[in-house]
C-alpha cells in the first residue's frame, strides 16, 4: 500500500451557523496528483486551510506525512509548498526578490537558495521578467509568479488552490504541464479547481466536493463508472410528435430524453450499439435529421447525477 | 533574516513619502527658527492694538487707565450702533472693547477690584488677549499704590511711571538671559514629524505584511512564529533608529554648538523618548489599519490631535483649564514640557523633571505596545 501523505478524517469546520466542511474524509497518497473538484463555496479552500493549519477546525483530524498538523509543525511545513487561491506576493519587490523571499523562509543556505530561485524562474518561464514588479505583469504571468514563489524550495507536497483562475488558455496549459512535471520529479500534488476539464486532464485521483462533503472519489474512470450515463447522443431533428418521443424513450438502454428547440438529447446507460439502434428507428419512421454526435460522460455528468445540479453552471454563475 | 531584509527593501521602495516629509519639515523649521528669533526680542516691546474705549467714569482712575493704554495703543471710540461695532470688530478695526462704568473709581477705591470693567476681545485673536493682560497689570499696580495710602491722582501717576520703567527693565533682562536658541526650534515640532514619518514608513510596511493573503503564506512556511515576529520587531527598531538618526544627524550638522552642549544631549534624549512613543503608535496602526487610506487618516488625526493637544503648535498656557488637563494624557505634552525647559535650565542638575517626563513617555509607549499585542491576540482568537 502506498504511503499516505495527507489523511483527513471526519473533518468538521463551521463558520458560525454555516457548516463549511461536513465530516469530510480524504486520503492523498504519495506520488499522485489529487484533484479536489467542487463548485464555488463547496469548501475546497477551507479544506486546504485545515491541511495547512491556517484554520482551527471543530472536529476530526488532519494528518500530514503521518503526523497531526499544528501551527508549529515547522518540520512538516518545510516539506509543503503552497500556492493559495489569491495571489500573495509583495507589490514592492521584483519577481526575483519575491521568489527569493519565499524560498528564503525555507532555505537558509545562500548558494543553495540561489540555485532554487533560478530553477523556479526557469520553471515558470519568467526569465525575461526578473526585474519586473508584480503590477507590471499580465494576469497569467502573475499567476506563474505566484506558483514559482510556492514551489521554489522543492517541497515534497505541493498544494495548489485554483492556480489557473482568470488565466488565458496558453498560460493555463503551461501551468498544467508544469504541475505534471513537478509530479514526475517526485512531488505529490493536491490540486483544487472548479474546471472539470483541467482536473480530468491532469489528476490521477479526484474527490468531488459539494457543501463540504465528499460526494464521490476515485479515478476519473471509476467516477464515470459510478453513474448510469454511459453515452449521450445529440441529434438535430426538426419535428417530433409526443408519440415518437415516447417510442424513442422505450428503446433499449435509453433512460432519459430531452427535446428542446430542435435538439434531441438521449442519455443511454452503458451498452453496445445504442447509436445504431436509434438511427435504425429514425430510418424506419422516415424522420429526417441533421447533425448527429455522441459524447462520453464528463465529470459534470457525474456531479449532475450525484447532486442533481450542474457543476458548470454553478461554477461560472 | 528574510523578513528583516524584506522590511528594508519595501521601505526603500516607499521612501519618497518619507523624504518629502523630511524636506518639508527641515525647510519649515528653518523658516520658523529665523522668524522666531526676531519675534523673540520684539515680543516684549508692546504690540500696538486698536482698542475701543468708552469711559463713563466720574472719577480720575478711568482717565488714568485710558492714558496708560494710549501710550502703546490706538484708542478709538466705540460705534453707537451695535451692528457697526460688530463690523468694526469683524474687520479688526477694533480688537478689544473696553467699557469703564461710571462708578469705576468709586468701586475701585472701595476695594472692589474684580470685574469692575467690561472688556471683550475679538474671538480667536491672541493679541487682543494681551490687552486684557495689560489692563490687569495696570489695575494691580494701581491697587497696590492706593492700598499703600496714595491719593488716587498720585497713585495713577506713580503707576504710569512705574509701568514705563518696568517694561524697559524687562526688555533688558531678556537680552541678558539669552534667547531661545535656533536649535530649540528644530526640536519644537518634532512630535508631529516623527509621528507622521513613522506612520508613512513603519506602518506602511507592517500593513503589507499583515495583508491577509501574504500573512497566510508566511504562516504556511517553516519559519517559526517567534522568528518571524522577532525579525519584525528588529525591523521596526531598525526603521526607527534610521529615521531618528537622520534627524539627529541633520541637527548636528546645522547646530553643532548646541548639539555638543548638555542641552543638545537632553534634546536628543527627549526626541528618542518621543520616538519610542511614535514607534508604538505606528506599530498599533500598522497592525490595525486595513489599507493605506485608513492609515493616512489615522496618521493625520493622531498627528494633529497630539500636536494640538500636546501644545506643539499652540502654547499650552493659551488653552483653557479643561484642555490643559486633557493635554496631560497626550504624550506630546510631556515632550513639549521637557523641550521648553531644556533651553532654560543652567545645568544637568536641574534636569530632574525632564527625566521624569521621559519615563512618562516610556510608559505611554509600553502601554500602547501592550494594547497592540492584546488586539493581535483577540484577532488571532477570532480566526
Ligand atoms: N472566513 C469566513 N467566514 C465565514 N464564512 C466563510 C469564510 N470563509 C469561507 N466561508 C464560507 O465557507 C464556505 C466554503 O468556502 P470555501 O472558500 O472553502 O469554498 P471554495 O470551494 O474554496 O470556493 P471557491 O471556488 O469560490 O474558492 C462558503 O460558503 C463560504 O461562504
Ligand atoms: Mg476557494
Amino acid at each position: 500500500m502506498a504511503e499516505k501523505v495527507v489523511e483527513i478524517e471526519n473533518l468538521v469546520k463551521r463558520y458560525k451557523e454555516l457548516v463549511a466542511l461536513d465530516h469530510l474524509n480524504l486520503t492523498v497518497e504519495k506520488g499522485e496528483i489529487f484533484g479536489l473538484l467542487g463548485p464555488n463555496g463547496s469548501g475546497k479552500t477551507t479544506a486546504i486551510s485545515c491541511i495547512l493549519a491556517l484554520l482551527n477546525f471543530d472536529k476530526g483530524s488532519v494528518k500530514v506525512f503521518g503526523e497531526e498538523i499544528q501551527p508549529d509543525s515547522y518540520r512538516i511545513k518545510q516539506q509543503i509548498g503552497v500556492v493559495l487561491q489569491n495571489v500573495a506576493v509583495f507589490e514592492d519587490l521584483t519577481v526575483q526578490e519575491n521568489i527569493d523571499y519565499f524560498c528564503g523562509l525555507y532555505i537558509k543556505d545562500k548558494t543553495e537558495r540561489k540555485k532554487c530561485v533560478e530553477e523556479a524562474i526557469t520553471f515558470a518561464g519568467l526569465e525575461d521578467f526578473r526585474k519586473f514588479l508584480p503590477k507590471k505583469l499580465s494576469g497569467g504571468l502573475l499567476r506563474r509568479l505566484n506558483i514559482a514563489c510556492g514551489i521554489a524550495h522543492k517541497p515534497k507536497l505541493i498544494i495548489l488552490d485554483e492556480p489557473t483562475v482568470a488565466v488565458d488558455p496558453q498560460s493555463r496549459n503551461r501551468i498544467l504541464e508544469g504541475i505534471q512535471k513537478l509530479n514526475r520529479e517526485g512531488a505529490t500534488i493536491i490540486y483544487t479547481s472548479h474546471y472539470m476539464e483541467e482536473v480530468e486532464q491532469i489528476c490521477s485521483r479526484i474527490a468531488i466536493l459539494d457543501k463540504g462533503r465528499c460526494v464521490a472519489s476515485g479515478t476519473k474512470e471509476e467516477l464515470k463508472a459510478m453513474i448510469k450515463t454511459g453515452e449521450k447522443i445529440h441529434m438535430e431533428v426538426m419535428e417530433l410528435t409526443p408519440e415518437q418521443l415516447e417510442e424513442i424513450q422505450s428503446l433499449q438502454h435509453v433512460y432519459q430524453l430531452t427535446y428542446d428547440k430542435g435538439m434531441l438529447e438521449i442519455r443511454c446507460s452503458g451498452g453496445k450499439h445504442n447509436l445504431v439502434r436509434i438511427l435504425d428507428y429514425f430510418q424506419q419512421k422516415e424522420i429526417s435529421f441533421g447533425r448527429v454526435y455522441t459524447e462520453l460522460p464528463t465529470l459534470n455528468d457525474v456531479f449532475l447525477e450525484i447532486t442533481g445540479k450542474e457543476l458548470r453552471d454553478l461554477a461560472e454563475g | 533574516m528574510q523578513v528583516f531584509k524584506a522590511f528594508f527593501k519595501i521601505l526603500n521602495k516607499n521612501k519618497t513619502a518619507m523624504i518629502v516629509y523630511m524636506v518639508i519639515y527641515l525647510a519649515l523649521t528653518f523658516v520658523l527658527s529665523s522668524n522666531g528669533q526676531k519675534n523673540d526680542t520684539s515680543d516684549f516691546s508692546k504690540v500696538c492694538m486698536e482698542i475701543g474705549v468708552e469711559n463713563q467714569d466720574n472719577g480720575k482712575l478711568g482717565e488714568a487707565l485710558v492714558a496708560y493704554l494710549e501710550k502703546e495703543n490706538e484708542i478709538k471710540d466705540i460705534p453707537k450702533e451695535r451692528e457697526d461695532l460688530l463690523d468694526a470688530m469683524y474687520y479688526r478695526d477694533i480688537q478689544y472693547v473696553l467699557i469703564i462704568p461710571e462708578d469705576f473709581t468709586e468701586k475701585f477705591l472701595a476695594g472692589e477690584r474684580e470685574e469692575v470693567l467690561e472688556g471683550t476681545a475679538v474671538p480667536g485673536n491672541n493679541t487682543a488677549y494681551l490687552a486684557k493682560m495689560e489692563i490687569d497689570e495696570f489695575l494691580q499696580k494701581l491697587g497696590m499704590y492706593i492700598d499703600g495710602g496714595y491719593e488716587p491722582e498720585q497713585a495713577a501717576q506713580k503707576t504710569l511711571d512705574n509701568m514705563e520703567k518696568e517694561s524697559k527693565v524687562e526688555f533688558l533682562s531678556v537680552e541678558d538671559s539669552g534667547t531661545k536658541p535656533a536649535a530649540a526650534y528644530f526640536f519644537d515640532y518634532i512630535p508631529y514629524i516623527f509621528l507622521c514619518i513613522m506612520m508613512v514608513s513603519l506602518s506602511c510596511v507592517l500593513i503589507i505584511f499583515n495583508e491577509k493573503n501574504l500573512d497566510a503564506r508566511n504562516r504556511c512556511s517553516s519559519m517559526s512564529f517567534f522568528q518571524r515576529n522577532l525579525q519584525m520587531v528588529l525591523g521596526s527598531l531598525g526603521i526607527m533608529l534610521l529615521e531618528y538618526g537622520v534627524f539627529m544627524l541633520v541637527a548636528w550638522i546645522m547646530y553643532p554648538n548646541y548639539m555638543g552642549s548638555f542641552r543638545g544631549i537632553l534634546s536628543m534624549g527627549n526626541a528618542l523618548a518621543f520616538m519610542l512613543v511614535c514607534l508604538s503608535i505606528a506599530f498599533l496602526a500598522g497592525r490595525q489599519a486595513k489599507d493605506d487610506a485608513q492609515l493616512n487618516m489615522a496618521a493625520n488625526v493622531i498627528g494633529l490631535a497630539f500636536s494640538f493637544l500636546g501644545g506643539v503648535f499652540v502654547p499650552i498656557d493659551l488653552m483653557n483649564k479643561g484642555m490643559q488637563k486633557v493635554a496631560k494624557f497626550v504624550p506630546s505634552y510631556w515632550y513639549v514640557s521637557s523641550n521648553n525647559s531644556i533651553w532654560k535650565i543652567k545645568s544637568l542638575s536641574e534636569a530632574g523633571d525632564i527625566y521624569r517626563n521621559w519615563l512618562i513617555m516610556l510608559a505611554f509607549a509600553i502601554a500602547v505596545f501592550a494594547i497592540a499585542l492584546m488586539m493581535n491576540r483577540l484577532k488571532a482568537r477570532k480566526s
